[in-house]
């Protein structure tokens, strides 16, 4: 079968690789072992893969491993590590927002990229903002208290720096 | 997945060079929300993917001339940040919001929804009440059709083998003219419609100059009611006559029963809604109304 040779960025890193032109990104980054990027329903209804392409977030299986050539795409792998975690991580942790952690991958991706494009979000918005990511466990309710510290946060050390 | 080419053309004129003469062959991936999963599950098999990814000419969203002009590549997202749209369009607008989830919008496109033709199509609705129409092209030129007969049977378009929709194009309401849109799910993120309804209604002192009446997921296609629509023109709205629009707007629609809902539900709801939505957008005072009840 005809491979296509594709080359992308995962968290700033240059790839190259051959995929046949039917692989998902999903299922190409877990070839590539990101397996941070979690393979749950593979039609786009729970959003367990959930990267950023480009800056916004997506459902890595609704997209084809050929489609990302020049992309840029990040996973969670890159927003924080053990010993250095991302506030967002933090929260989660703290607010109890983390059960199986199977959705915790995609969530934290999700919230990052709303709080990138809206910094003091109402309840109401953090709802919509992670509406496209299933949690089977926490109700959402100590996820929800997780973002709304982190923006709170975010906002407070922004205020601390400015004086 | 079974195998199949691809190909990711840099402009319209590639893409639509690469799928002349192929048949039913080949299909066309724009968002790939509905196109990647049916790969998956084996429901379509083409020999040839063609990618429109890349073609950075079908993605803008234009005023000129009164009419609001969309390529078929523009994303939900890119609607959603639009303030044109939001300003000049705003049944269009309201309806989105409730389409999918953001991870589904940043990738969905409102071409794609139209050429999937499903009946429950979140931007086919209010687009119908907009009469918008739909630009065909194909390597021998290009044609523009209404949306109203775009769609001809469950998930059936007018496009032919050749042919591709490069953009939606619709008159802007003048600002005078009130919408209303409501999207009936069973959860609110990530819903397909159980019974969607999209209208413009035009008063002019106090009477209905014209109406436009849409509805989703109660037929085959998106549909336009205008049976429905014919009950409001001419004459003074109050809540009695919604009522009797919305009888009208159930007696034309043909549900069906699924695993959302049943087709008597889905029909009682187009009453209900149709009623409802005339109220709300021109502020009149109405209480819930239980059609059963009454005899419906």
């Amino acid at each position: 079968m005809e491979v296509f040779s594709v080359q992308f960025r995962v968290n700033g890193e240059e790839v190259e690789a051959e995929f046949p032109a039917h692989l998902t990104l999903l299922q190409a980054l877990r070839e590539l072992g990101y397996f941070e990027v979690k393979n749950g329903c593979e039609k786009g209804d729970c959003g367990s893969c959930t990267v950023l392409l480009d800056g916004l977030p997506v459902n890595s299986c609704l997209v084809l491993a050929v489609q990302v050539q020049d992309k840029e795409i990040i996973t969670v792998r890159s927003l924080g590590s053990a010993d250095n975690l991302h506030p967002l991580q933090e929260n989660f942790i703290k607010h109890g927002a983390i059960q199986c952690g199977f959705c915790t991958p995609g969530m934290l991706l999700s919230a990052k990229a709303l709080l990138d494009k809206n910094a003091s979000p109402t309840r109401e918005e953090i709802n919509e903002g992670i509406s496209g990511n299933l949690c089977r466990c926490t109700g959402y309710v100590k996820i929800v208290d997780a973002i709304k510290a982190t923006a709170d946060q975010l906002k407070t050390n922004q205020k601390k720096r400015r004086h | 997945m079974r195998g199949f080419d691809f190909l990711s053309p840099a402009s319209l004129s590639a893409a639509l060079r690469a799928i002349d003469g192929q048949g039913k062959n080949y299909k066309i991936l724009a968002g790939g929300t509905n196109l990647i999963p049916n790969l998956r599950d084996g429901a379509i098999h083409p020999g040839l993917v063609v990618d429109l990814g890349g073609i950075k000419t079908l993605k803008y969203i234009r005023e000129k001339d009164g009419r609001m002009k969309i390529g078929a590549l523009t994303t939900i997202s890119d609607l959603m940040g639009s303030s044109l749209i939001k300003k000049r369009a705003g049944l269009l607008w309201d309806a989105i919001q409730t389409f999918a989830g953001p991870l589904v919008r940043n990738r969905a496109t409102v071409g794609g929804n139209l050429v999937d033709a499903s009946p429950a199509a979140d931007t086919a609705v209010p687009l119908l009440a907009l009469n918008a129409r739909v630009k065909l092209r194909s390597i021998k030129g290009q044609r523009t059709v209404a949306l109203n007969n775009f769609f001809t049977a469950y998930q059936k378009t007018m496009i032919r083998p050749g042919e591709i929709l490069s953009e939606v194009v619709f008159p802007i309401p003048p600002r005078r003219i009130k919408h209303g849109y409501f999207k009936l799910g069973r959860r609110n993120a990530m819903a397909i419609s159980v019974v969607s309804v999209a209208m413009l209604l035009d008063i002019k002192k106090k009477i209905c100059a014209d109406a436009a009446i849409a509805l989703g997921s109660v037929a085959p296609t998106p549909l336009r009611i205008e049976k429905a629509e014919a009950v409001l023109r001419g004459k003074k709205v109050d809540s009695g006559l919604a009522k009797q629009c919305g009888e009208m707007a159930a007696k034309n629609a043909s549900p069906i029963n699924d695993i959302r809902a049943s087709a008597d539900y889905r029909r009682t709801m187009c009453a209900v809604l149709v009623h409802r939505m005339i109220c709300q957008s021109l502020g009149i005072e109405h209480s819930p109304w239980h059609p059963v009840k009454e005899g419906f």
